[in-house]
């Protein structure tokens, strides 16, 4: 009896200690954290997720940096002989899977990508009363806004260029997301690439409004697929659009040259159509990477200060570039075109309203109209303390524009894009880049380890061959 | 009230007495000696389990009051093996009995410690190695001294830095994203182990076992099969290190006193030559002109060809010279009727041969035992460590031993005063200036604590609570005073705090029956709850004083300026638990045992709470059956066979849930929410389902000793962090995720083991005795979804993962040779064409780094009053990877050169080792020198070291001095290494960056410091 009743005291004791059930309930104690199924209550949750694709969008890898500088490195408007390493490897067209940057540029537009797929799929499930149906258009047409600039981008870096010859290939692109899942997909064509952008672009231009404060507005959609047309060398497309933005956007050209990278709110920036808030205290990262990766010594290329000292008069060259050690074995020519904001806010000018005039510029002297090609060409000439450009032969006008588009944008990722766009025309000679064609394989970076390992499937690039 | 219960008391005490009175009874007393005639005390006499005493300081023993009948007398003595003698008491008449002990070879009788118990170690059923802690290797931490001592279990001591641990697996490696290291326990305290706690900081890991004072250690039981570490649950797949402390011993009352004393020096095993500043300027020329540039090559950080040529620093000299050790230690043991304690101090002060690295501990440790009567006794540990690691700058952390065989030029100056502009040299590279302007210390306070209560209210029933507590403060503090970063110009510094009080609480009883004389029957059932709780906190400080910093808690007043304070969310886990155990016996020939544990824990997803884990064995001790009773060779057999399953639950804490966060700078002035992490419901343990076979021998009463076992491991639901498409990522490597956890592997290890022990010359001033331990564990992965080979790969990028391999096979290009017209090197394609281009796509697998068979050899002699010990390690097979010879012997860059690089092309129809010199990776078909990963730089890891020798001289003394022993000792560590490895050191393991690189990049070298060759000499007396 006492070895009974002891038994079963032992078991009642042991049996009550049992957990209770909050002892294994312990979620993430990271008070910024909310459980997923939590969190999207009111119309805020939701406005706050599609501030989260800008957020990332301006990101130090992404338009706030790397992808802007690899773009450049890419190009000519940087001297890196002596780069070793990775950036050695984005210098000398010769990237491969193992390149932390490829890896490191892929991961932010597709971030962006990802979170503007998530609010797609979860806004129409939505049960907060305080959102209308007009919030819900506006912000679907940012997120395809945002998509398509993220696809636009990795498809530029990544895949074959449009007229290159291969952009039908299979695996030419990059993978199309439009779903936040983690569905294993292969790399679209080019091509496809391409159409979905201009499809998520219309859809954003539909339903965006005309003024969206800080946020992506209809003259953004319009100008971003003004660019994509460009760069397919759709021009007659694109004038439609550049012509609608520059008369009803009510933009106008900075005459500061100094302040394209403005702070926010500084009323001496008239010209930026869709610019992306730089992170308090991190712009200077933006520097950084234009002038200390990837080592101390980095300094533009002499074809980029040779084209600026073409005419005495022009002021660009003392605002933006400054010549250190001059004479010496370690002369360096250093960008100041970001200087002006060191260690506040800027703004990042993905779109600005000089490229669209140069655009136009181009492609009516393209469509021989050099009239209206020199109006829109001078009014550059004239701020940058030019006399006006007068000659209407129209290899010599387009020169020109190309030649103001390389100095007025240096420094801002498009002059790799702008050499293969010119290398794709019909009437182009060969052009190289640097001492290499501008279609050869290693011209695009290869696709990083980060995809490729997450899906057997996924094709390589083919590599180096830019010699 | 107090006083009616003290005259209770002695009413029936008192009552009791007279009782015993008036029985009949008889006393027996006796001397205890040994075979030399030395008096033994504390030996204990027994009859039956609740008469019996303690011989004195002369050796005599006296049992009172034993009631008249027959009576088997038990004399028991550690080290000697009982003796049983028949005896009859008659009424009030006095015995007497003298016996001489013999000494004891055989440990079958030996008692092992258990999961929630001990055991007899011949009843068991299940793998268990019990390993005696020898203290000679002096700083380094107890489970690297396991190496060479238990079958099976593999030991890879991570680098010659001091405090550095080591990489451990039992049977093989069985997981893959989740840590493969074993569970270890002290004294009953599943404690903190994370090596993870400071990340990777400064190129080194943490070692959160070095705070355990080795000579604190009584013994450390393995736990290898299912049988053993199935009661540990969810979290015994990977073995069970159980590690129990001293306890006070012999029960005559009198205190004994044990001091040590140790003092060293060590120095690397080996070092590389690398080039001069003559020849490294040369080999750039060269690479210079065979680029087919002219005049003087470029020269980094903007050097002058002028001022490269005349330094010419020896930055191996700068960071290595020769560490000194002392190792003390104090204890007292005593054993009084009621209260037992055991006390020991240590100061430890561990230099390596690293210049300014050291680990120090101050270590104390009290365990006591009371009995409050015969029925209630409580025990008490408790420890309280201080480890103090001075760092200094491992592997790729600049200013180190690593950057002297890498970045630090010979081309630089060696005064760091010429350390400036205009070239890039920042003084704080400069391996001396950062030594005296930069002090790191790595501070860990650590107490483990038990506290438990045994009740037994009646025959068979023991009841026991135990209340644990672990606690570590673990800060790494670096100070940089006003000098050492010129551009600031103030002083500053960092503290990185980390504190995890682990607490675990356990209930068990334990009830044996009393089936009579030939069978025994015992089941144990427990309850056991965890929590572990780690904060994590940054503290970064500008214009702060030394000494406030050093002291880690800024006065309150004190005007310094906070740069950053940031507190990391709370890890927090627990684990709630019911486990049970049931022995059974027959005849002293057949056990059967079986266990089951049931765990739930934080960690595991919504559709899987709870899991269960049984296992069940049975051993056959065939020696007690007739046939073979009288059998005078072959003196001890026995059978065993165990299945269970168990469990690995090592996912981090939070992983189950998806979730969305707020963090991050408002873009303008609005706010952001954004998905982070995905919720996987289905997250559970990895569960092993193991089957172990063994047979024992023992000969000629167990001279000689054979255990031959084997066993075979098959682990499903292997957790593994699968790298998703980072198109599809929720995440960048910051903020959100680009990899999650699933449950979808399986990885086989099967393996067997063999275990000798010879005492091959047992004479009195001769003995010799030979230890030998080897296995064969063959590994292989058998799913991991379908998957792309760089989908599963090491933190830092070494090796991979494929069906039908070992975990962490070597994947890489092969290389042929060099090109004997162009002096480039030729790699094979995947068919094995050669080719001039190395491409990832090229990549085969070139080797595996789990070594085939590894052992040791331990030979033990005593000559008189000499002993000498030697232990010799083994390890066959597998493959080393020099990561960091890609870049030593590659393309000319920033970095120096090994001296091996003369074996290279330099024209024509040169047949050379290493292709020409360039400085384009290009001309090697690189897209960049960090990509030159081929199978030049593998090797085979094969090696054997004489880990440890000692000699000892045992001080003869007489027997009635205070002084009870006395012995000088010289000991010598890896003295002598046999490898075909031509790098520095064949046992490594670099830095890791998550448990993930630890499971499959050991055999990695990136750096990595070689290990001590260390000489000390000590000396131990008992008083």
């Amino acid at each position: 009896m006492k070895k009974i009743s002891y038994i079963l005291v032992i078991t009642t004791v042991l049996a009550s200690l049992s957990a209770c059930k909050d002892f294994l309930e312990i979620p993430p104690q990271n008070p910024a954290l909310t459980l997923a199924q939590d969190a999207f209550k009111e119309k805020n949750d939701y406005q706050r997720l599609l501030t989260s694709c800008y957020d990332a969008a301006r990101s130090n890898t992404y338009y706030g940096g790397t992808m802007v500088f690899a773009s450049e490195m890419m190009a000519d408007n940087i001297y890196g002989d002596l780069f070793t390493g990775d950036w050695g490897a984005v210098y000398g067209h010769r990237t491969s899977t193992f390149i932390p940057i490829t890896g490191e540029i892929w991961q932010d537009p597709y971030l962006v990508i990802y979170r503007c797929n998530t609010l797609e799929e979860i806004l129409p499930l939505s049960t907060a009363t305080d959102l209308t149906d007009a919030d819900k258009v506006r912000m679907i047409g940012e997120a395809h806004f945002l998509r398509a600039l993220g696809h636009f981008e990795m498809v530029r870096l990544y895949g074959q260029p449009v007229g290159g010859g291969k952009d039908n290939d299979v695996q030419s692109g990059v993978p199309i997301r439009l779903v936040p899942d983690q569905s294993k997909i292969v790399r679209s064509t080019t091509q496809e690439v391409y159409a979905q952008v201009l499809a998520d672009l219309d859809d954003a231009i539909a339903k965006l409004p005309e003024s969206n404060g800080i946020y992506a507005d209809k003259w953004a959609a319009k100008g971003i697929k003004a660019r994509v047309l460009f760069q397919m060398n759709r021009n007659d497309e694109a004038l439609t659009l550049v012509d609608d933005i520059i008369n009803n956007s009510g933009k106008t050209l900075n005459t500061d040259l100094t302040k394209r990278y403005a702070i926010p709110g500084d009323a001496a920036n008239t010209e930026v159509i869709f610019g992306l808030l730089s992170k308090k205290n991190e712009l200077s990262k933006i520097i950084d990477v234009y002038n200390k990766r990837p080592s101390a010594d980095i300094t533009l290329s002499q074809s980029l200060l040779n084209e600026m000292k073409v005419e005495a008069s022009d002021i660009r060259d003392s605002l933006w570039v400054e010549v250190k050690s001059a004479g010496t074995p370690i002369q360096r020519i250093q960008s100041n075109k970001f200087k002006y904001f060191s260690g506040r806010e800027c703004v990042i000018p993905v779109l600005h309203l000089t490229e669209l005039t140069l655009m136009r510029a181009e492609i009516n002297a393209l469509k021989d109209n050099a009239d209206a090609a020199l109006v829109d060409l001078n009014k550059i000439r004239t701020r940058a303390n030019l006399l006006p450009y007068t000659s209407t032969i129209k290899e010599a006008l387009v020169t020109e524009i190309r030649h103001q588009r390389r100095i007025e944008m240096f420094g801002e990722g498009n002059r790799l894009h702008d050499l293969k766009r010119i290398g794709a025309r019909p009437e182009s000679s060969t052009i190289l880049i640097r001492t290499s064609p501008w279609n050869c394989p290693g011209m695009i970076l290869q696709i990083p380890n980060a995809e490729a390992a997450g899906n057997l499937d996924v094709q390589f690039n083919e590599q180096g061959g830019c010699e | 009230m107090q006083k009616q219960l003290y005259q209770k008391l002695s009413v029936f005490l008192l009552l009791l007495w007279s009782l015993q009175m008036l029985s009949a009874q008889g006393t027996i007393t006796g001397t205890v000696t040994n075979e030399k005639g030395e008096k033994l005390s504390g030996a204990s006499a027994m009859i039956g389990t609740d008469m019996g005493a303690y011989s004195d300081e002369m050796g005599v023993y006296m049992v009172e009051n034993i009631p008249a009948g027959s009576y088997e007398l038990v004399i028991s003595y550690i080290g000697y093996a009982d003796q049983k003698l028949p005896v009859t008491i008659t009424d009030g008449q006095s015995q007497t009995l003298d016996v001489v002990m013999k000494e004891d070879i055989s440990t079958t009788n030996e008692v092992v410690v258990i999961g929630y118990g001990t055991q007899r170690k011949r009843d068991l059923t299940s793998s268990i190695s019990k390993v005696t802690v020898v203290n000679d290797n002096v700083g380094q931490s107890f489970e690297t001294n396991l190496q060479g001592k238990a079958a099976g279990v593999q030991v890879t001591q991570s680098s010659g830095a001091a405090g550095a641990g080591a990489v451990i697996h039992i049977r093989g490696n069985s997981s893959i994203s989740t840590s493969g290291d074993p569970l270890y326990v002290v004294d009953g305290v599943p404690i903190t182990q994370d090596v993870f706690l400071n990340n990777n900081r400064g190129g080194q890991n943490n070692n959160p076992l070095s705070s355990i004072n080795p000579n604190d250690i009584e013994s450390i039981e393995i736990l290898k099969d299912a049988a053993s570490a199935g009661i540990y649950g969810s979290r015994g797949a990977n073995g069970v290190v159980l590690i129990t402390t001293k306890r006070a011993k012999n029960k005559d009352g009198n205190p004994i006193f044990d001091f040590s004393a140790r003092v060293g020096a060590s120095q690397p095993t080996r070092l590389y030559q690398m080039v001069d500043s003559k020849e490294w300027l040369q080999l750039r020329q060269e690479a210079w002109n065979n680029d087919g540039k002219t005049g003087l090559a470029d020269l980094p950080s903007g050097m002058s060809w002028e001022e490269a040529s005349q330094n010419n620093t020896d930055w191996i000299a700068q960071t290595v010279g020769t560490g000194v050790k002392q190792d003390y230690n104090f204890g007292v043991r005593q054993a009084k009727k009621k209260l037992g304690s055991y006390i020991g101090l240590g100061y430890l002060n561990d230099e390596s041969y690293l210049k300014g690295n050291s680990y120090e501990r101050y270590s104390t440790r009290g365990n006591f035992d009371y009995a409050f009567s015969k029925k209630f006794s409580a025990t008490l540990n408790t420890s309280v460590v201080q480890g103090i690691n001075n760092r200094v700058s491992q592997a790729w952390d600049a200013g180190g031993f690593g950057a002297a065989l890498s970045t630090l030029l010979p081309i630089y100056p060696e005064n760091y005063a010429q350390w400036n502009a205009p070239n890039d040299l920042k003084p704080e590279n400069h391996p001396k200036f950062r030594r005296d302007n930069r002090k790191w210390r790595t501070v860990e306070w650590r107490t483990i604590n038990n506290i438990a209560l045994n009740y037994k209210p009646m025959k068979g029933l023991d009841l026991r609570g135990t209340f644990n507590y672990d606690y570590m403060n673990l800060g790494d503090n670096i100070y940089e005073n006003e000098t050492y970063d010129q551009s600031k110009g103030i002083a500053r510094g960092q503290l990185y705090k980390s504190i995890t009080k682990n607490w675990v609480g356990n209930l068990t009883a334990q009830y044996t029956f009393d089936l009579g004389e030939k069978q025994y029957l015992s089941i144990l059932g427990g309850t056991e709850a965890q929590k572990s709780t780690t904060n994590k906190t940054t503290l970064k400080l500008d214009n702060i004083d030394r000494a406030i910093f050093l002291n880690p808690n800024p006065i309150e007043g004190q005007t310094v300026d906070t740069a950053e304070y940031s507190i990391t969310a709370p890890e927090i886990f627990t684990f709630s638990s019911y486990f049970g155990r049931v022995n059974y016996a027959f005849n002293n020939k057949y056990f059967v045992q079986g266990t089951l544990r049931s765990d739930a824990s934080s960690r595991f997803g919504a559709n899987y709470r709870y899991g269960f884990f049984p296992t069940v064995g049975a051993g056959w001790v065939i020696s007690e059956e007739k046939f073979l009773k009288a059998n005078q060779t072959l003196t001890f057999l026995k059978l065993r066979g165990s299945w269970g399953l168990i469990g690995n639950s090592n996912m981090p804490n939070y992983t189950r849930f998806g979730t969305v966060s707020n963090s991050g700078a408002p873009y303008g002035a609005d706010s952001i929410l954004y998905p982070v992490s995905r919720a996987n419901p289905d997250l559970h343990w990895e569960t092993t389902r193991t089957i172990d076979a063994g047979i024992e021998f023992g000969f000629w009463n167990d001279r000689i000793q054979l255990v031959i076992e084997g066993y075979d491991k098959h682990t499903k639901d292997l957790l593994i962090e699968t790298t998703i498409q980072a198109s599809s990522a929720a995440g960048s490597v910051s903020n959100g995720f680009t990899k999650y956890y699933q449950n979808i592997g399986a990885v086989q290890n099967r393996g067997i083991e063999l275990a000798l022990t010879g005492h091959i010359i047992t004479k009195e001033n001769f003995k010799w005795t030979l230890i030998v331990n080897g296995s064969r564990n063959f590994n292989k992965v058998l799913d991991i979804g379908r998957s792309s080979p760089d989908q599963i790969s090491g933190g830092t990028n070494d090796t991979r993962i494929f069906i039908g391999q070992p975990i962490g096979v070597n994947y890489l290009v092969r290389f042929s040779h060099v090109d004997t017209e162009t002096g480039k090197p030729v790699y094979l394609d995947k068919d094995g064409n050669e080719t001039f281009d190395w491409n990832e796509s090229n990549r085969v697998i070139s080797g595996s780094v789990l070594p085939k068979f590894v052992g040791g050899v331990t030979n033990n002699f005593t000559i008189g009053n000499f002993d000498l010990s030697a232990l010799f390690t083994f390890v066959v097979g597998g493959s080393l990877y020099d990561a960091s010879a890609k870049r030593q012997l590659g393309v000319v860059t920033d970095w120096n050169m090994r001296k091996d690089i003369t074996d290279r092309w330099r024209q024509p129809g040169d047949v050379a080792k290493y292709p020409r010199l360039t400085l384009d990776p290009g001309t090697y078909g690189l897209s960049s020198e960090w990509q030159y990963n081929t199978t030049q730089w593998l090797y085979d890891a094969s090696f054997g070291r004489l880990k440890n020798i000692s000699i000892g001289y045992n001080v003869p003394l007489d027997k009635d001095r205070k002084i009870k022993s006395l012995r000088f000792s010289l000991v010598g560590t890896n003295l002598l290494t046999f490898t075909k490895f031509p790098g520095l050191d064949p046992e490594i393991a670099r830095d890791f960056e998550n448990a993930q690189d630890r499971n499959m990049s050991p055999n990695i070298t990136y750096l990595t410091a070689p290990q001590q060759k260390a000489i000390s000499g000590g000396i131990n007396l008992s008083f």
